[in-house]
């Protein structure tokens, strides 16, 4: 019908869309289309990473010509991924390998669902550059009773095949002008996974300016990838790598992440990125802080692992 | 040919300039921050987009049952009009910063009035 928006298209067939303000504002209509370029009065106030993937606002969008619609949740591709590895990150983290075709969809930052042959799915985080390394990176923690972990301990080997899905999420590294700008990276335990991916495609892609990633654990033996990172660190002069944890045995500095952020925010608040990773109350809280310190709403990702 | 409120604010783009400002005044005021205590600040600032987008006369949907709704469990945690004070003069504040004259800021104040009771559930 002429002047009406996707959603009431939707909702006058019957199709139960989510949908909440109708003013462009809560986002519950989300939509995505990839057929062709979306207006950007349809994408008002959508992050970057989700504009580019095509997702727009379903209430605002008025197309003149017929528009193909993907449900988020559907559109994503879902395959079939070997694992190639297994192995031991720290006491609780293990790193998996899996190979699976298309890398180029599959990107750093962003998370995927895992479903194994029992049928049980879990979110984790895309940990490197599946499409330059050739393989797909996850960081998991093993948990004593969970569904999963217990599948990944007893049944999962190398060559065992699972489902993937996605991949899904707005936390990635993005900046089509190649513009200079500080970045601030802070996550606790695998909060690591997606910040580390976007740390190595930011290097990768020549970023200007200086990249601050701070890993925080409760006590040593939560720290992971250390070695790796404090190489990485040394390459790369822009790049600093700062691992603490709340309670020290010798080997980390003892720091809580909140105080931490607040020293390496630069001085250029205002054009600063800043990436947080981890569970919702600390991630949550660590938004809000450097947001009060100045760093601009539109430059604030998160990622919260439940 | 008169340009609307909205348009003479600056539309969307103030919206999302003002946004930042106003919601740092609001965490930063003692006297109404603790009701944003343990909230998402990405989701929060979608909130105060709309009521900004609302304020400076655009497009909006939002009924009174929608800020009535909105409020209601900040109205348990005292929400009062001394609150809905505080809210017209960071707007105010906000808008003063971004250049906008007194009668403007005026009409804004205005708008941001009529939607108390709603705010307030009377």
């Amino acid at each position: 019908m002429e002047d009406e928006s996707v959603l009431d298209c939707l909702l006058r067939n019957k199709v139960d869309y989510p949908n909440a303000c109708r003013s462009g504002v809560c986002q519950a209509c989300l939509i995505k289309n990839t057929d062709r370029p979306i207006e950007s009065k349809w994408q008002e106030g959508l992050p970057e990473t989700l504009k580019s993937q095509g997702y727009f606002l379903a209430c605002q969008a008025k197309p003149t010509s017929p528009l193909y619609l993907k449900d988020p949740d559907a559109a994503e591709c879902e395959q079939e991924a070997v694992i190639t590895e297994l192995s031991p990150l720290n006491h609780n983290v293990i790193r998996i390998k899996l190979l699976t075709e298309n890398l180029e969809n599959w990107i750093p930052g962003q998370y995927l669902n895992l479903m194994n042959s029992n049928g049980a799915s879990r979110s984790y985080s895309i940990a490197n550059i599946p499409a330059k390394e050739g393989y797909i990176e996850l960081h998991i923690k093993l948990k004593a009773n969970g569904v999963m972990s217990h599948w990944l301990q007893k049944t999962a080997t190398v060559d065992t095949m699972v489902h993937i899905r996605g991949p899904f999420g707005k936390c990635y590294y993005i900046n089509p002008d190649h513009s200079s700008f500080d970045m601030l990276l802070v996550g606790t335990g695998t909060g690591l996974a997606p910040l580390l991916a976007i740390v190595k495609t930011a290097l990768s892609e020549q970023h200007q300016g200086k990249i601050t990633l701070i890993h925080g654990g409760c006590q040593d033996n939560d720290i992971y990838l250390n070695e790796e990172l404090q190489t990485l660190a040394s390459f790369y002069d822009h790049f600093e790598y700062v691992p603490c944890v709340l309670k020290t045995s010798g080997l980390y500095l003892e720091a809580n992440i909140f105080n931490e952020t607040l020293r390496y925010l630069s001085s250029n608040t205002h054009t600063m990125q800043v990436y947080v990773c981890g569970p919702k109350e600390t991630t949550d809280r660590l938004k809000t802080k450097v947001f009060l310190a100045g760093v601009s709403s539109t430059k604030i990702f998160s990622d919260v692992f439940f | 040919m008169s340009k609307s409120l909205f348009e003479r604010l600056g539309g969307q783009n103030a919206v999302n300039t003002a946004v930042d400002i106003f919601y740092r005044k609001m965490l930063t005021d003692d006297r109404v921050s603790h009701f944003f205590d343990d909230v998402d600040m990405e989701q929060q600032i979608q909130k105060q987009k709309g009521f900004l987008t609302l304020v400076f006369g655009g497009p909006n949907n939002y009924k009174g049952k929608d800020m009535r709704e909105g409020h209601r469990h900040l109205i348990k945690r005292g929400l009062n009009d001394t609150h809905v004070d505080i809210v017209i003069e960071h707007l105010g504040a906000t808008l003063q910063e971004l250049g906008a004259n007194q009668k403007d800021i005026q009409e804004v104040a205005a708008i941001a009035n009529s939607v108390r009771d709603d705010v307030l559930d009377r």
